[in-house]
């Protein structure tokens, strides 16, 4: 395709720049489109958006706050992120969010120790709970070769049932309780505060070292250089000494595992207790961060930080513009989309011709 | 148990499997063409979901099934479109599109759902739904008539499209066409033919198909819009697809095994059967699981299913 004196080239790779400069623009193509739909509905776009910046940074608290809604997205971001680089299409975030709240909740039905003990427990147990449900989808892969976007969706429900059983049989519900929701978590497994006071919990700081970690684990050791070599080329990474069965159940459960630990982090860090569907959301939302961020965890971080912001500012604006705060899971998945679009924009590099006139 | 197995409900209970199984045929059908063509759309469930809401708004504002009707089957048709101009126009990634659309649905669906709460005063009102409509004659017949002949038009439209999708797949020009789609489109340009013209084509159809199966269960099955209400019947059309071997028949009985398995759950949370009510609503998802871990062979997925085709 030729345009006087330029030309269009198909870039192969896209630079983390232009990535960046994607991201944004399709940020704010986001915010033009929903402003417009809220102005359709009889909504002033820029009080709301005004009330959504206020809640998301309006106060230290507040700033907090949008860090502490960040913190699960960072999980099933990476979770997404992690599944991805090896082009293994998991959905499973949500039910492993799930599976890791509950497998965490389970250990505090039967133990009651000090905090010291507790917290790393749960958290362990959470980590183990996701990890399981991820090995489960990955071993109907590796045994019974079952589409792992199928059983991932599917066991998504599953897991759900699961845990409204649990709730309606009252096997974990208090006699009288009105709610379909558990007793409160005690206080010797909740996720500690950072300082007396504060907002912010222990589970954004899991967050921050989760996010450092994947980093470290994807660009600079062996099994990251295998599972984007996987990713890449399933069958020139299996002549390398991938087995590719291994490979799809590994990931999978770290995959599950990194999912769980941000149900444990919801549940455990903010919410302090597990009900059918207080969690639902993140796993969906933390595909789009995922993508967005270009599967990089470094970015993922970034990308989960500006997604909570967006969650709590949307909590805001529902208070004080009246807007239902559904509006920010459409805003997320009106981000992914033009980000989609975009992303075709952004593969090509206008070039100046050298011969030109 | 005795009581689950007398004449009475088990006729109501296959009455329900051959209700519950329309939209899901529909839905299921469509799709198979879709992935025929070499399309892999996961955003089915959206689709579905946005037809729905379409179909009950337009019903309410207009006072009308039928203008209900036709709002779903465009909306359907819409965002199938969609999907065409990103996965086929611009070649993006079919699977995080599809997820995208699924997403995107189920965040305006509920957004615009509660929004609309507020204008109606805390609760969206009901509509009156098709009725069903009794065949003459056949209706009559004992047992068979009540269970297959006392149905909505649509449930009827629903089996007819089996047979007709079989023929128009196996027996004409252009199902060859867009069945070479999907193993070998590089075979169809280089005879001249426009391999996008048809992948647009397959997943209009596959788009008035999941709008069809949206607007029924809005209009048909219950008497309004809740968020959320297609409840993964678009991804079970993806496991049917896959468990019937993209083949229609096959995909017929899978359609009917499902059907069942949900009849049978709310037959049994009807009689007060002592099994925890939630192991039957999974029952469908760990059927499906069972289904496909028992599939070694995949012999008719289509060779080029998801791979955006670019000419050279």
């Amino acid at each position: 395709m030729t345009i006087t004196g330029y030309r269009l080239e198909k870039l192969a790779q896209v630079g983390s720049f232009s990535l960046l400069v994607q991201a944004l623009v399709s940020i704010a193509l986001a915010f033009v489109a929903s402003g417009l739909l809220l102005a359709i509905l009889g909504f002033d776009p820029i009080a709301a958006f005004d009330a959504l910046r206020k809640g998301a940074f309006g106060s230290w608290r507040n700033v907090q706050g949008s860090l502490v809604h960040a913190a699960p997205l960072a999980f099933t971001g990476l979770a997404a992120a992690v599944a991805f680089r090896a082009r293994i299409w998991s959905i499973g975030q949500e039910g492993q969010l799930f599976a890791g709240a509950m497998m965490a909740y389970f250990f505090t039905t039967f133990l009651n120790l000090p905090a010291v003990i507790m917290v790393p427990l749960v958290i362990c147990a959470a980590a183990l709970g996701g990890g399981l449900m991820g090995g489960l989808a990955g071993t109907l892969k590796a045994r019974f070769n079952v589409d792992v976007i199928v059983s991932t969706v599917m066991l998504n429900y599953i897991i759900v049932y699961l845990l409204s059983y649990l709730l309606t049989s009252r096997i974990w519900m208090a006699p009288g309780e009105y709610y379909l929701q558990t007793d409160r978590i005690p206080r010797t497994a909740r996720l500690p505060d950072l300082w007396p006071g504060a907002e912010l919990h222990l589970g954004v700081v899991l967050a921050l070292l989760a996010v450092l970690a994947l980093h470290v684990l994807i660009n600079r050791t062996t099994f990251g250089f295998d599972l984007r070599a996987f990713g890449d080329n399933a069958v020139a990474a299996r002549f390398k000494g991938v087995e590719p069965k291994r490979m799809t159940v590994t990931v999978l459960m770290l995959s599950g595992a990194l999912a769980g630990l941000g149900g444990v982090v919801q549940s455990f860090g903010v919410d302090f207790r597990l009900s059918q569907n207080f969690l639902f959301g993140y796993g969906s939302a933390g595909l789009i961060v995922a993508v967005i961020a270009g599967l990089r965890p470094l970015s993922v971080g970034l990308v989960a930080l500006l997604f909570g912001a967006l969650a709590k500012g949307g909590l805001f604006m529902q208070v004080m513009a009246d807007v239902s705060s559904a509006i920010v899971s459409a805003m997320q998945a009106i981000i992914l989309m033009f980000f989609l679009i975009t992303s075709v924009l952004f593969q090509y590099r206008l070039r100046r011709l050298d011969n030109d006139v | 148990m005795s009581e689950l197995f007398s004449q009475a409900i088990l006729v109501s209970m296959f009455a329900a499997t051959v209700r519950i199984a329309a939209p899901l045929l529909l839905v299921s059908i469509g799709e198979l063409v879709v992935q025929r063509a070499g399309i892999w759309f996961l955003g089915v469930e959206g689709s579905m979901l946005m037809a729905a809401f379409a179909a009950y708004f337009a019903s309410v504002a207009s006072d009308s099934l039928y203008v209900g009707l036709m709002a779903g089957i465009g909306m359907g048709m819409l965002v199938h479109l969609s999907m065409a101009f990103a996965a086929v126009t611009l070649k993006i990634n079919q699977f995080v599109t599809g997820l995208g659309i699924n997403l995107l649905a189920s965040g305006l669906t509920l957004f615009l759902y509660r929004e609309s709460l507020e204008r109606f005063d805390g609760e969206v009102p009901t509509i009156i739904p098709f009725e069903t409509v009794a065949l003459p004659g056949l209706s009559q017949v004992p047992i068979i008539g009540v269970i297959l002949f006392d149905q909505h038009l649509f449930t009827y439209l629903a089996f007819a499209m089996v047979g007709v999708v079989w023929a128009f797949l196996y027996r004409t020009r252009y199902g060859l066409e867009i069945r070479a789609l999907g193993e070998n489109p590089r075979a169809l340009d280089t005879k001249g033919l426009s391999v996008s013209g048809r992948q647009y084509a397959a997943l209009a159809f596959g788009g008035a198909m999941a709008g069809l199966a949206g607007a029924v269960l809005v209009l048909a099955l219950t008497d309004r819009f809740v968020p959320g209400m297609t409840g993964g019947r678009g991804w079970l059309a993806i496991v049917i697809i896959i468990a019937g071997n993209w083949k229609p028949l096959p995909i017929l009985v899978a359609v009917l095994v499902f059907a069942f398995l949900e009849a049978f759950q709310l037959q049994a949370q009807g009689i007060g059967l002592q099994i925890p009510y939630q192991l039957l609503l999974a029952l469908p998802y760990i059927g499906a699981i069972v289904a496909m871990m028992g599939l070694r062979l995949r012999s008719e997925q289509p060779a080029h299913l998801g791979v955006p085709y670019t000419s050279v």
